[in-house]
C-alpha cells in the first residue's frame, strides 16, 4: 500500500471549512462531556444523575470568582491553563468524525503525539504559575509521569504505523477493513489508553492532581480556570477514546448501523471502559511507574511493532 | 492546513467566550486576591524555589532516546518497501540503546526514593 | 435578569465542601460526611475549589485563625458554616446552600471583606517578624507563621523543641535574605540536602486545614523538590484542650474505618474511600440490618483492598517503623493499611485499639520522606492526642 492509495478527503474540503471545524469543536465538547459525566457517574456511584450533575458543576465553575496569588506568574499560569482546551482540541484534527479528518497528511499520528507533547509544557505552567507549593510539586509530577509513559505512547503510535504502513489516520482505518489492529497489537492497545489516561493525568495516573498534594496543579484553581483546565483533560481523554477506536477498533466500520453510528457506540465503549477500570485502581505513584515505564512497558512495545514489522513483511496485512 | 488554523482560531475563540460569559453571567469581576494555599498557615516563602528534580537522570536517558526515536515515524511507513534489512537494522539499534536503558537501570537512575 | 439569577443559584445549588475537623469532634465530622454523600456535595480538596467552608466542632484560638487564612483563599460566591452539634447538620446545610445560592443570586461575593494577602502577611508575621526574615531558621521555635493573634506570643517553644532534634542551624545560608523580599515574602534559602547537595530548601507547613490529615495536627518542615527534612510535629491549641469532649467513638472498628477511608483517599483511590465511608456510617446506625449491612461493606472493601497488586506496589517500604514498640504498626504503609481492614471487618467490635505513637517518633519517621510519603504514612498511623491520651476508649461514647 502506498501512501496516496485510498484519496480519502479532508472534512475540510468535503463539507466546507467553516462546517468541518465546527463539527470537530462540537464532538470535542461533547467526547469530554461524555468522559466527565461518565466519570462523575462512577465516582459518586449516582447513575444518569451525573450528567446533570456535570452541567450544574460546570456552570458553578463559570460563575465563580477566579483567584489570583501573592506573586504569581499569571501571563504563563493563564496561558498554560487556556493551553489545556485549545490542545484537546487540536489533537481532534486528526481523528476521523464520519470517515473523514479535518487534516489529512502524512504525518497525522505525528500530529496527535504532538499535541499530546504540547501538554507537558502547559500542565507545568499551571503548576508553576500560582507561586504555590502543591501546584508546583503537581507540575514537576507531570514531567517525571511524562518522561515515564511518552516513548511507550510513542511506540504504540509507531507500531501502528508499521501496521497500516501509513501515518494517516483514515489510511489506518482503511487497512483494518479485514482484520482490527487490536488482534494483533492488544499491547499497543492498551499501552495507548494508559498513556492517554497519563496525559490527562486522570484515574491512576491522577497524580500531579493527587489528594495527597491538595489537589496539585489544580490545587490554586478557582471558576473559569479551573473549569478550562477539567475540561481540557475530559476532552483530551475523550479524544484519545476516539483515537483509540480510529487506530485499533477498525473506525466506523461495523454491520447493519451507519459507519458514524458505529463509530460513536465504539467510542463510548472505550470510555466506559477505561473511566470504570480506571477508578477500579488506584493512583500509581510516578516515582514507582518509572522503572515500570522503562523497563516494562518500552521492552513490552517494542516487542509488539517487532512482531508487527514481521507481519507486515510476511504479507499479513495484505 | 487552513482548516487547522480554522480550528485553532474557533477553539480560542471559544475560549475567550467562556471567559466572557463568566465575566458577564458571574457578576465577580475583579479575581480573588489571595494568599497560596498552605492549609491554613501563612507561606514563609515564595514556593517557586528552584525544585530539586531528583530524577534528573531519567531526562537525559529520555532525550537520548526520544531524539532516535523521531525518525522511527518516516521509517515505520517504509518497512514493506525496504524489506528485512529495515527491520534488522531499526531493531538492532533499538537493541543497542535498551542495553544503555537496562545499564542505566542496574545503575539505579530509575529509583530515587 | 431573573434568568440569570436562576441559572447562578441552580449552579450552586450542589456546593463543593472544604470540612474543617476540629480535635474531638470526630463523630459529628461522620455525621457531616455522611449527611455530604447523601446529598452528593463533593469534597474539596483545596479552598480554591471550594464553595462552603464547613467547620465541624469548636475550634480553639490557633485553629480558628487558620480557619480564617483558608476562608480567605475561598473564590466567591462562598459561604461559611459552623456545625457543633449532630442535630443540627441537615439544617446548617440547608441553611448554608440558601445563603449560598442568595449571595450567587446576586452576583456577590458572599458575605464579608476579604483581607488581601498584605495583610494577612503583616497582621500575622508581625510578631515573628524576626524569624520569618530569616528564612525560618527558627532558631526560637517561632517564624513558621503560626497564626498568633496580635500581641499575644503564645509558647510553642516547649513543644516545638520536643520534636525537633535537629542540629544544624549553622548550616543555613542566610546570604539571601534581608532586602530580597518579594511582595513580602523571602526568597527559599539553601542548605544541604540529605545528601549533601547545597540546594534550595522551601519551609513549608502542612495542616491543620487540609483533606486526609488529621484534625488539628500541624507539621513544619522544610522541602527540597518533593522532600521533607527538620520535621517538626504539633498539635494545635494543644494547651486548650482542656474542656474538649473526647467523642472519638466507641467501636474500634469505626475508627478503623475512618483510618482507611484517610489512608486511601491519600493513596489516591477515591471509590475504596468512598466505601469505606459508607460503610463507617451505616456501622454508625442505629437500625440492626444498616449495622448487619455495613458490616458486610466493610469486609468486602477489605477484600478488595488488601488484594489490590496495585496499591501493595504502590505502598510498599514506605513509611517503615521497625521497633517492637509500634506494636501491630509496625512495618510499612501497606502492612498498616492491611491491618486496619482486618480491624476494620472483624465480626465483633474488638476490644482496644493499642495507642498511637507520639509526635516524636513519627516525625522521625517522615525526616527525608518525599511529600507523597510523608502524607501516606501520616495517614495510615494513629497519633496520640493529648486530649484523647487521657480518656481510655473503653470510657468513650
Amino acid at each position: 500500500m502506498s501512501e496516496m492509495e485510498i484519496p480519502v478527503g479532508t472534512s475540510a474540503a468535503a463539507w466546507g471549512t467553516w462546517s468541518a471545524v465546527l463539527t470537530v469543536t462540537a464532538v470535542g465538547l461533547l467526547l469530554g462531556f461524555l468522559v466527565a459525566a461518565t466519570d462523575r457517574a462512577v465516582l459518586t456511584g449516582s447513575g444518569a444523575r451525573a450528567a446533570v450533575g456535570t452541567l450544574q458543576s460546570g456552570t458553578r465553575l463559570l460563575l465563580e470568582q477566579r483567584r489570583t496569588t501573592l506573586a504569581p506568574d499569571s501571563l504563563l499560569w493563564r496561558l498554560g491553563c487556556a493551553a489545556v482546551p485549545v490542545l484537546a482540541l487540536l489533537s481532534l484534527a486528526v481523528v476521523p468524525i464520519g470517515g473523514r479528518t479535518l487534516l489529512s497528511s502524512s504525518a497525522d499520528l505525528v500530529w496527535f503525539n504532538a499535541m499530546e507533547a504540547v501538554l507537558w509544557a502547559a500542565v507545568w505552567l499551571v503548576g508553576w504559575g500560582p507561586n504555590a507549593v502543591h501546584a508546583l510539586t503537581g507540575g514537576y509530577r507531570f514531567l517525571i509521569q511524562g518522561l515515564s509513559y511518552e516513548l511507550p505512547l510513542m511506540f504504540a503510535l509507531i507500531t501502528v504505523g508499521v501496521g497500516a504502513q501509513s501515518l494517516r489516520t483514515t489510511n489506518v482505518v482503511a487497512a483494518q477493513a479485514d482484520l482490527w489492529f487490536v488482534v494483533t497489537m492488544p499491547v499497543a492497545f492498551v499501552v495507548f489508553l494508559a498513556s492517554a489516561a497519563a496525559f490527562a493525568f486522570w484515574g491512576p495516573f491522577a497524580s500531579p492532581a493527587g489528594a495527597d498534594i491538595a489537589g496539585g496543579v489544580t490545587s490554586e484553581l478557582s471558576g473559569v480556570d479551573r473549569l478550562l483546565v477539567d475540561a481540557g483533560r475530559a476532552v483530551f481523554l475523550g479524544a484519545a477514546a476516539a483515537m483509540a477506536t480510529a487506530l485499533f477498533l477498525g473506525g466506523d466500520a461495523g454491520p447493519w448501523l451507519p459507519g458514524p453510528l458505529w463509530q460513536l457506540v465504539k467510542t463510548v465503549g472505550v470510555v466506559v471502559l477505561l473511566v470504570v477500570v480506571g477508578h477500579r485502581v488506584p493512583v500509581i505513584r510516578p516515582d514507582r511507574f518509572v522503572e515500570i515505564g522503562w523497563m516494562v512497558l518500552i521492552p513490552a512495545t517494542l516487542l509488539q511493532a517487532l512482531l508487527v514489522s514481521v507481519l507486515v513483511l510476511s504479507g499479513f496485512y495484505g | 492546513m487552513t482548516a487547522v488554523l480554522a480550528l485553532l482560531a474557533l477553539v480560542c475563540a471559544i475560549v475567550g467566550t467562556v471567559y466572557g460569559a463568566s465575566r458577564l453571567m458571574g457578576g465577580l469581576w475583579q479575581p480573588a486576591q489571595v494568599l497560596p494555599f498552605e492549609s491554613g498557615m501563612l507561606p514563609q516563602q515564595h514556593a517557586v524555589s528552584r525544585y530539586h528534580a531528583r530524577w534528573y537522570a531519567v531526562t537525559i536517558l529520555f532525550l537520548a532516546f526520544d531524539m532516535e526515536m523521531i525518525f522511527m515515524y518516516p521509517w515505520a511507513v517504509v518497512v514493506a518497501e525496504m524489506g528485512p534489512s529495515a527491520v534488522v537494522e531499526m531493531f538492532g539499534f533499538l537493541a543497542v540503546l535498551l542495553v544503555g536503558v537496562v545499564y542505566v537501570w542496574r545503575e539505579g537512575a530509575l529509583r530515587w526514593t | 435578569m431573573d434568568l440569570i439569577e436562576r441559572v447562578r443559584r441552580w449552579a450552586v445549588a450542589r456546593p463543593c465542601v472544604l470540612v474543617v475537623d476540629v480535635p474531638g469532634s470526630t463523630a459529628l465530622r461522620w455525621t457531616v460526611e455522611a449527611e455530604l454523600d447523601r446529598r452528593g456535595w463533593p469534597l474539596a480538596l483545596s479552598p480554591a475549589g471550594a464553595d462552603l467552608l464547613l467547620v465541624v466542632g469548636t475550634p480553639g484560638e490557633d485553629l480558628a485563625q487558620a480557619v480564617d487564612v483558608v476562608w480567605s483563599q475561598v473564590p466567591g460566591p462562598r459561604h461559611r458554616a459552623s456545625i457543633s452539634t449532630g442535630d443540627e447538620v441537615s439544617s446548617a446545610l440547608d441553611a448554608a446552600v440558601e445563603a449560598l445560592g442568595e449571595a450567587a443570586g446576586r452576583g456577590q461575593p458572599g458575605d464579608d471583606e476579604r483581607p488581601s494577602p498584605g495583610d494577612l502577611l503583616e497582621q500575622r508575621g508581625g510578631g515573628d517578624h524576626m524569624a520569618m526574615e530569616h528564612g525560618g531558621t527558627d532558631a526560637d521555635g517561632h517564624g513558621e507563621g503560626v497564626p498568633h493573634a496580635d500581641g499575644h506570643a503564645m509558647d510553642h517553644a516547649g513543644m516545638d523543641h520536643g520534636a525537633m532534634g535537629h542540629g544544624g542551624h549553622g548550616e543555613m545560608d542566610h546570604s539571601g535574605h534581608g532586602g530580597m523580599d518579594v511582595a513580602g515574602l523571602p526568597m527559599a534559602g539553601t542548605t544541604p540536602d540529605r545528601d549533601g547537595l547545597r540546594l534550595d530548601a522551601l519551609q513549608v507547613s502542612l495542616g491543620p486545614v487540609l483533606a486526609g490529615w488529621p484534625p488539628g495536627l500541624l507539621l513544619h518542615g522544610q522541602l527540597q523538590g518533593d522532600v521533607l527534612s527538620r520535621v517538626r510535629l504539633t498539635w494545635v491549641d494543644a494547651d486548650t484542650g482542656d474542656e474538649r469532649p473526647a467523642s472519638d467513638s466507641g467501636d474500634a472498628r469505626l475508627l478503623a474505618l475512618d483510618h482507611l477511608s484517610r489512608s486511601l483517599e491519600v493513596a489516591g483511590w477515591p471509590t475504596a474511600a468512598r466505601d469505606a465511608r459508607r460503610a463507617r456510617d451505616r456501622l454508625c446506625a442505629a437500625d440492626p440490618a444498616d449495622v448487619e449491612a455495613g458490616h458486610r461493606r466493610a469486609a468486602r472493601l477489605a477484600r478488595r483492598v488488601r488484594r489490590s497488586r496495585t496499591l501493595a506496589w504502590s505502598l510498599r517500604g514506605i513509611g517503615v517503623v521497625g521497633d517492637a514498640e509500634a506494636g501491630p504498626f509496625r512495618g510499612d504503609v501497606f502492612d498498616r493499611v492491611r491491618w486496619w481492614c482486618e480491624l476494620a471487618s472483624a465480626p465483633e467490635p474488638p476490644a482496644d485499639v493499642p495507642p498511637g505513637l507520639s509526635l516524636e517518633r513519627v516525625a522521625g519517621a517522615l525526616d527525608g520522606a518525599e511529600l507523597a510519603a510523608a502524607r501516606l504514612v501520616v495517614a495510615s498511623l494513629p497519633l496520640s492526642h493529648p486530649a484523647a491520651r487521657r480518656m481510655p476508649l473503653s470510657a468513650r461514647v
